[in-house]
């Protein structure tokens, strides 16, 4: 099913930043991980993720440095600042708020024959 | 636009870019993007090295170009995007991969994995074509090769209730399995009718179909009114020969046509019944067309014709009329027992008949009739035992190179999970279900193996219709009709599949948690072996034992054939020509055809190039006639309860010998004064002396045959008279004026090309009578070859084989060691690096493959030394341990392997060692 562009707009630095929370992942790994984590829902081909990622650096949520891995490769690797957790919170609270407006609407009741 | 930012840096953009060996179609992308993102410095250097990466990460994961294209989206827009963020601003983005339900449905996973499997194929062009060209070698030649025996030796005739169906043949001191005579046959049919409810018999024949001018020579076979009726098989079309046919000792003048004739040479006509077809110059009338599984009561001779058995006379002058040819032994017999009626019964009652034959004087005291169940008789009982030996050899042999080219497939596949192991690691840990890994490795082994098995059935067609066609020296024309068996393509089929599904899937049944994370901390260095590389060692000295096997059996036949080929047949040493001719029936009486035939053995010799020309009523080592009596001889008792004995004798006018060279050795030759009504004489050979006066020069001796005394004049040397194998063997020459006969063979020696010359005395004898028949105008030395053909084919097959499994073991041989190769790029960059000298480095590279193929060879030796042994009753003139075969499969499998071997091994040396450091 195809998400509006305006829908991902909202969705998708959120979905970066969550997943970042968690722990410091590089751009592969994270693009991975949100297809995985929203079970194929959210997909960030490199198009949509580096904008993305270089935008939240530049406003400083993320940042990011080049590491080493244990093979000896060198990898990206971002992590939420401070300042990013912070940005995430009050995040949350919108799209909690949000999700309850819409349920209380019965936007997210499942129509006739859908899957819950 | 030209790049901004120093020469330098873009420099290194490129270095970072074409690094990894990205798809060519990636790197341009990645190439146009940062150009147009207007980027310089380190930010260009950090974006690079950060999409190389991902594409890296995303070829790891085993998407292929398309999809990282499709990920990278339009490069002027991501380059746009990717500009302005790195100077802050509003991300405009969009999601350009589409997410679709069909992705997460089954269905759609599966046409996902087979397009994927289809890319991954593409995108090693070489390994899938070697895995495709191993498989299609090991099933396709093999399927053609087993369906051509199959269908030759081990296919069951269309007959209706078999098991009731006895063959029926003479056993005598002189041949265990005799077949019958006509009257024979008749004989049997009156005294066991209690047993069998019909008795039919068949005989193969010659006829000589004149048409719009032409004529041509068509395989007969020649059959008892109740032949179809007793075997239970249908026309196609019009009816069979049956018993209204046969008149007494005469039949109409009818005959039947095989489908396979009917449908060639007459384009499937449906108006043929009624049709008159020229026969031997006479007018026989079409009354059906044979139905198209039924091919006649001989094994690989499919007969084109159908007649009546009683109407040989008129079709092959010089016969007389079967029912009254008590000598002539030419037909296979069959039985059909009644319903309840036991083979022992019918054993009462062929007894009885054997009595009977007996005390009528027919038959001396030592000959009975031997019944054996048709179902157990594969062509001929005396040779049954030889093919069905042939026939497990061969289907052994057919097994190991379909196991070869398995073991080439699962080593392939097992050689490429060594390099997804990370891969398969890093997905597995980024969550990905073994299902899904599963499924998609099954995918890639699937559609090797059905490519590899669709192009190995094709492969096989083609091999079989070559092999069918083949120009193939018989004095019959044959024709096989055969498709591929479907049995064996199926099960060569099934075998790769199960070959690679495992093997495929080896990696992901394998892979446990732990797995994964030590296999993720020690990526590829390159170095070192795994437990995984020995089972590839095992598969290759496996396939190389086996190959090596089929080797030493093509070494061995090879040598027998050469070894037949060196018998020396006693005759025939120079060029010469031969034809079987006869004169029409029932045209010239006893006056006119002695005559007739005087005239054109003097054409003979007038002939240009014609350095002696003789004629003979028995061409030595003719296959499909044998003249021989019962004789008598002065002084010497003949076998108890016998007249006589039974030898191989020849009508011959002067000129024969020395046309066949066959040197005399004392007394003198047939001469014009040996006519039909002076003194009969006779020639022997040196065999019969020796055998019949020992110690005596045999000149003067009598000895009585056809009736008559005759006196011994000349002694020739001693030649094979029915095979290439036989003892020395007693032959007895009559001057042909003493025991003429109208149908005759022609030998002319010439020094000038002999078939042509076969030809010339056909055409010349012709332009004396046009109806004169004429056989088989061939070189001698084709007539011989005739004989050689068992053995012939036997090598050939066995070769085909040999080649097929060495090909496919070299082809693993080579690709293990590229494999290796590939694996130890980085050590081999460390040591030419540090100075090892390229030899060092293809020595040390080739020794990593020869090792299994010495063990393998060795063992394969070993086995096939034992194997050997079973082969000696098939052999001719080698010891199963000749030396000469096994040094030579020794030396030819020795270079393929160092060659297999060093071809990689070398341009691995070649490698440029700071490339091979840097590369993963």
């Amino acid at each position: 099913m195809r998400v509006e562009r305006e829908l991902m707009r909202g969705a998708g630095p959120v979905a970066v930043l969550q997943l970042l929370a968690s722990r410091p992942m590089y751009g592969y790994e994270l693009a991975e991980a949100v297809a995985r984590g929203t079970e194929g829902v959210l997909e960030m081909g490199q198009s949509t993720l580096y904008p993305l990622l270089y935008n939240l650096e530049g406003k400083g949520l993320i940042r990011g440095r080049w590491m080493e891995a244990d093979s000896g490769r060198r990898r990206k690797v971002y992590g939420l600042t401070k300042k990013g957790e912070r940005h995430l919170v009050g995040q949350r609270a919108q799209w909690r708020n949000v999700v309850r407006a819409m349920a209380s609407l019965g936007v997210l009741a499942p129509e006739d024959g859908e899957g819950a | 636009m030209p790049p901004r930012g120093s020469e330098r840096i873009w420099a290194r953009v490129r270095d970072i870019v074409e690094g990894p060996g990205l798809p060519h179609t990636v790197e341009k992308k990645l190439m146009t993007v940062l150009r147009e993102s207007g980027l310089a410095g380190d930010p260009l250097l950090d974006v690079c090295r950060e999409l190389v990466t991902h594409m890296e990460d995303g070829v790891r994961a085993g998407r292929d170009s398309d999809d990282l294209l499709e990920d990278l989206g339009d490069e002027r827009r991501l380059a746009g995007w990717i500009g302005r963020e790195k100077r802050l601003g509003e991300p405009d983005f969009r999601d350009r991969s589409p997410i679709s339900e069909h992705r997460r449905s089954g269905l759609g996973s599966l046409a996902r994995y087979v397009r994927y499997a289809f890319r991954r194929a593409r995108q090693s062009p070489g390994f899938t074509l070697t895995a495709v060209a191993s498989l299609a070698i090991g099933i396709g030649a093999n399927t053609a090769i087993f369906t051509l025996v199959h269908h030759v030796l081990l296919s069951t005739p269309p007959y209706e209730e078999p098991e009731r169906l006895v063959d029926l043949y003479i056993d005598s001191p002189e041949m265990s399995y005799m077949v019958l005579s006509y009257p024979e046959v008749m004989a049997v049919r009156e005294g066991t009718t209690e047993a069998f409810e019909a008795v039919a018999a068949a005989g193969l024949g010659v006829a000589q179909l004149e048409e719009g001018g032409q004529t041509r020579n068509l395989l007969t076979e020649l059959v008892t009114g109740n032949y179809f009726v007793t075997l239970g098989v249908d026309a196609h079309l019009g009816r069979l020969i049956g018993e209204a046919d046969e008149h007494g000792e005469s039949a109409d003048p009818v005959v039947v046509l095989s489908y396979g004739l009917w449908r060639d040479d007459y384009g499937g006509d449906p108006g043929i019944v009624g049709r008159e077809l020229v026969l031997g110059g006479r007018s026989y009338t079409v009354v059906g067309v044979a139905s198209s599984d039924f091919a006649g009561s001989f094994r690989g001779l499919v007969p084109d014709l159908y007649l009546p058995v009683l109407l040989r006379a008129q079709l092959e002058p010089g016969s007389s009329s079967p029912a009254q040819e008590w000598g002539n032994h030419a037909y296979f017999t069959k039985g059909r027992l009644r319903p309840g009626a036991t083979m022992e019964q019918a054993r009462v009652l062929t007894g009885n008949v054997t009595a009977g034959l007996v005390e009528e004087d027919r038959w001396s005291s030592d000959r009975s009739l031997t019944l054996i169940p048709t179902a157990d008789v594969l062509l001929f009982p005396p040779l049954d035992r030889f093919i069905r030996m042939a026939a497990v050899l061969l289907m052994a042999v057919v097994g190991f190179v379909l196991l070869i080219a398995c073991a080439n497939l699962a080593s392939f596949l097992l050689a490429r999970s060594l390099d997804r192991r990370r891969e398969i690691a890093v997905r597995m840990a980024l969550g990905a279900s073994r299902r899904d890994l599963a499924a998609q490795l099954g995918a890639e082994a699937l559609l090797l193996a059905l490519v590899g098995g669709a192009v190995g059935a094709v492969l096989g067609s083609v091999v079989l219709q070559a092999l069918v066609t083949a120009d193939l020296p018989l004095p019959i024309p044959i024709t096989l009709d055969v498709g591929l068996n479907r049995a064996v393509l199926a099960f060569g089929l099934i075998a790769s599949l199960v070959a690679g599904l495992l093997f495929g899937l080896l990696p992901v049944l394998g892979a446990s948690r732990t797995d994964v994370a030590s296999t993720l901390k020690n990526e590829a260095t390159g170095v070192g072996r795994s437990r995984v590389l020995s089972v590839r060692g095992l598969l290759l000295a496996g396939q190389v034992a086996v190959s090596m096997v089929l080797l030493v059996g093509a070494g061995l036949f090879l040598r027998s054939f050469q070894a037949t080929l060196s018998v020396d047949p006693g005759f025939g040493r120079d060029p010469a020509a031969t034809v079987t001719v006869a004169l029409p029936a029932g045209v010239y009486d006893d006056e006119s055809a002695r005559a007739l035939v005087r005239q054109i053995l003097d054409d003979f010799r007038a002939i240009p190039g014609v350095e002696a020309v003789g004629l003979t009523t028995n061409l030595p080592l003719n296959t499909l006639n044998r003249t021989n009596s019962e004789v008598q001889f002065d002084g010497v008792d003949p076998p108890v309860g016998r007249d006589g004995f039974v030898l191989d004798h020849a009508a011959i006018t002067p000129g024969l010998l020395d046309a066949l060279g066959i040197p005399l050795v004392r007394g003198r030759e047939f001469n014009s004064a040996d006519a039909r009504d002076s003194e009969p004489v006779v020639m022997v050979n040196r065999a019969l002396v020796e055998r019949y006066w020992p110690g005596e020069e045999g000149l003067g001796r009598r000895l009585r045959i056809a009736g008559r005394d005759a006196v011994v004049v000349g002694i020739t040397s001693t030649t094979k008279v029915r095979s290439l194998g036989e003892p020395p063997t007693p032959m007895i020459y009559l001057p042909f004026e003493q025991d003429f006969s109208q149908s005759f063979q022609v030998v002319a020696r010439t020094r000038g090309n002999a078939d042509a010359l076969a030809l010339t005395l056909l055409t010349t004898a012709r332009a004396r009578d046009p109806l004169i028949l004429g056989w088989q105008p061939q070189s001698l030395q084709r007539h011989v070859g005739v004989l050689l053909l068992p053995t012939r084919l036997a090598a050939l097959a066995i070769s085909l084989f040999a080649v097929v499994a060495l090909t496919l073991a070299g082809v693993g041989l080579y690709g293990m060691v590229s494999y290796a190769v590939a694996q130890r790029r980085r050590e081999v960059g460390i040591r030419i690096s540090l100075g090892a000298d390229a030899g060092g480095v293809i020595r040390m590279l080739m020794g990593t493959g020869l090792r299994p193929v010495a063990l393998g060879g060795l063992a394969g030796l070993l086995l096939a030394l034992v194997g050997g042994k079973l082969l000696s009753s098939l052999l001719f003139g080698v010891r199963p341990l000749d030396p000469i075969a096994y040094g030579l499969v020794a030396a030819v499998f020795a270079s393929v392997a160092v060659l297999a071997a060093w071809a990689p091994a070398r341009r691995a040396s070649k490698v440029d060692p700071v490339s091979a450091l840097r590369a993963e």
